[in-house]
């Protein structure tokens, strides 16, 4: 049984962030790899040398099958694995202890508030963002074909070596395509060649395929190539009308979410004169002395910003959803961009905080076919 | 005239031409010992009918109530309760008590479009209307209608409830109740009819078949498709093969792993959630809201313990509250015996 990292078990304690990413690139495939990682600039790369964020993309490494996951590896080789969000930050807050207050972040926790319905509404908005902005995030990447053909797909081409960046973006536009299903988001038939693959109906044009509308078009035969550019051009306008029709249901859908979320901002006492404060910040106050000017953050805040980020990623060809936050609450969203943006600027600062995947770690076709075989174990 | 042929007449005389009785109407016999709710005044203008996967016994006071045996289902019931002002429902014959009018009755999921149970059906008999709903929309009726609006807090908790509890509930069945070949416990938790179950190569594709429909619920599948994922290893892993041919459950060795992973993880987290969630809800005043989020997390403790006795996820209960949560969990529906 080869151990993935054998060599590194050697050096104590070894804390290993395994996520989406390549280099010190952090993936927007992924928010909560880019939480997971801020939350480890703010809390035990302040104290700890040994900490690594590996841009690994290597989905075998955790049981459930997906990443970020945080593998402590202990002196005597054994190995102590925190996968999740949820998990991960806990683990992180927990065994951060005296963090030095040099940056213009205190990470608090909400567990210290003595609050347990402050608390358990940190929880409930965590599990909120992840069962409901992963949706919007998922139809931004994947079903928006612009963003699709013209950056998302070839995010693979990066994060994996030959010949593996074939097989895996079409995995997960699949998923994407079931999953914005669940919630209303996918039509019929968005893209070419994916869905071809699925139906196993091979289909390298663009063609009709609303029939109700046009019978007659059913055996339409392109008679010259003036035609045939005719036919070509109407269906690329349907396309284009049932993606956009998507692309509203889905700004209504961040629109309702995002409304909530807010509500949750002014329930719990955190706007005032038009003004975001962060959240939870009034029962926080108390643990926080006032004149220092560092930002009080909460994990939960993290979670929601990252999301935030990886939304308007400004990297994104099409940021029709930037555009959207942008009118409808140009306050939160300059909020959530400032502070993500210091987070992402401290995370580029120390760059050897990032280190490549090497050995088994790496998501290559040998160390796939090993796993499958069961002679690679990352357990 | 013609003369018809003596044997043409012959046959066609013998031919039976024979009165059949009529027949009886069996819907009469199977509304025999149906399962209705107890009301104090009728009303004649709407019905409701709630459709559940299976039925448990339960006494409060010497009464013997009918409880459905998920989780959800029993958190509709009581919510049905609570803002209908009804009793739980009784085992009773239909035409000696013609008031009660709501009915529960026990289905087969395959009679669920989306085989997610449970349903509700509504009748409005003054309009002549009938309407179903399936689980995804008794969901958003619940969270619509109880003036969740005003509290955003009760709203997010409400959300993580429904899917967290549903979560661990199908992975609970998946991984610990139901993989050991128990018929009885089948029986217990689903309607089945008792005849494929009493021969074992069927009882094994009736198995498989709930198998399959279980990570359909609430999108389960959808939701975590990374440990669905089928690839090639599943399928020709070396290690494996000799497991896969005594094959026990319908997933691969590795899919269950995964699942008992996940399993663990939502336990973990769950855990810590309880001791806030009980304190939320057991709080002094309770809004309207706040005893919505209450029922659901105390149907959920009740099946726990009715049904789930020795697994991890009634051990994630225990500690110093678990005395005192089960017992407020039972207190909260003796009030609608």
């Amino acid at each position: 049984m080869i151990s993935p990292s054998s060599s590194l078990a050697s050096t104590c304690n070894m804390l290993d962030l395994h996520i989406w990413g390549n280099g010190v690139e952090i993936s927007e495939i992924s928010p909560e790899s880019l939480a997971c990682a801020w939350i480890l600039l703010l809390t035990v790369k302040q104290t700890r040398e040994d900490v690594r964020i590996v841009t690994s993309c290597n989905t075998n490494l955790s049981s459930s099958g997906k990443l970020p996951i945080l593998i402590e590896t202990k002196a005597d080789g054994t190995r102590e694995r925190y996968e999740g969000f949820q998990r991960i930050s806990e683990y992180l807050i927990s065994s951060a202890v005296d963090v030095p207050q040099s940056t213009d972040f205190s990470l608090v926790s909400l567990k210290d508030s003595g609050d347990p319905e402050m608390e358990l509404a940190a929880y409930s908005l965590e599990a909120y963002i992840q069962n409901n902005l992963y949706y919007i995030n998922k139809h931004n990447l994947y079903m928006n074909s612009k963003n699709y053909e013209k950056y998302t797909r070839k995010l693979f081409g990066k994060y994996y070596p030959f010949p593996m960046m074939y097989n895996q973006p079409l995995w997960f536009y699949n998923q994407a395509q079931l999953e914005t299903k669940t919630v209303h988001l996918a039509s019929k038939k968005t893209g070419f060649l994916p869905q071809s693959l699925t139906t196993g109906n091979p289909q390298t044009e663009y063609f009709n395929d609303d029939l109700s509308d046009y019978e007659t078009e059913k055996d339409e035969v392109a008679l010259s190539s003036l035609h045939e550019r005719q036919i070509l051009n109407k269906s690329k306008k349907k396309e284009a009308l049932e993606e956009s029709k998507n692309s509203l249901r889905c700004l209504h859908l961040l629109g309702v979410q995002i409304d909530q979320i807010l509500q949750v901002y002014s329930s719990v006492g955190s706007t005032q004169d038009n003004l975001i404060l962060p959240l939870f910040s009034r029962q926080l106050s108390s643990s926080e002395e006032a004149n220092t000017h560092r930002r009080v953050i909460t994990t939960t805040e993290i979670l929601l910003f990252a999301y935030i980020d990886c939304l308007c990623s400004p990297r994104l060809p099409d940021r029709f959803i930037w555009r959207f936050l942008n009118a409808k609450c140009p306050l939160f969203l300059k909020e959530a961009t400032e502070v993500s943006e210091k987070l992402n600027a401290l995370l580029l600062e120390d760059t050897s905080l990032f280190r490549a995947p090497n050995g088994g770690e790496v998501p290559s076709l040998y160390n796939e076919i090993k796993y499958k075989l069961g002679f690679l174990s990352y357990s | 005239m013609l003369q018809i042929p003596p044997l043409v007449k012959n046959v066609f005389d013998s031919f039976p031409l024979r009165k059949y009785g009529p027949v009886l109407n069996s819907s009469d016999q199977s509304n025999e010992d149906c399962i209705c709710f107890g009301q104090a005044s009728p009303n004649a203008e709407n019905q409701f009918i709630l459709a559940v996967n299976q039925t448990f016994e339960y006494s409060i006071n010497d009464k013997v109530v009918l409880l459905p045996v998920d989780p959800h289902a029993l958190a509709c019931t009581l919510i049905l309760c609570h803002k209908n002002k009804l009793t739980l429902p009784r085992k009773c014959i239909k035409n000696k008590d013609a008031k009660s009018a709501n009915s529960m009755i026990k289905v087969n999921y395959h009679a669920s479009p989306d085989k997610m149970l449970p349903m509700l059906v509504e009748n409005n008999i003054k309009l002549q209307t009938r309407e179903v709903r399936s689980s995804e929309s008794i969901k958003r009726l619940i969270q619509s209608d109880n003036s969740f609006e005003n509290d955003p807090i009760a709203k997010l908790i409400n959300q993580m409830l429904d899917t967290e509890l549903y979560d661990l509930w199908i992975l609970c069945l998946l991984t610990e109740l139901l993989p050991n070949h128990d018929n009885e416990k089948l029986r217990r938790l689903f309607y089945l009819d008792d005849s494929p179950l009493s021969n074992d190569y069927t009882a094994k594709l009736i198995t498989r078949s709930i198998y399959n429909v279980i990570p359909c619920w609430n999108n389960f599948q959808v939701r975590y498709s990374e440990l669905f994922h089928e690839s090639l290893g599943d399928k020709f892993s070396w290690k494996e093969l000799s497991e896969l041919l005594n094959v026990e459950s319908p997933f691969s060795r590795e899919l269950r792993t995964s699942f008992s992973g996940l399993y663990s993880e939502l336990l973990a987290n769950f855990k810590r959630k309880i001791p806030l969630i009980y304190k939320y809800t057991s709080s002094q005043e309770l809004t309207k809201s706040k005893s919505i989020v209450a029922l659901k997390f105390y149907s959920f403790v009740i099946i726990v313990d009715q049904f789930a006795a020795g697994t991890n996820l009634s051990k994630s209960l225990e500690g110093p509250i678990r005395e005192t949560l089960i017992k407020d969990a039972y207190e909260a529906i003796q009030k609608y015996a």
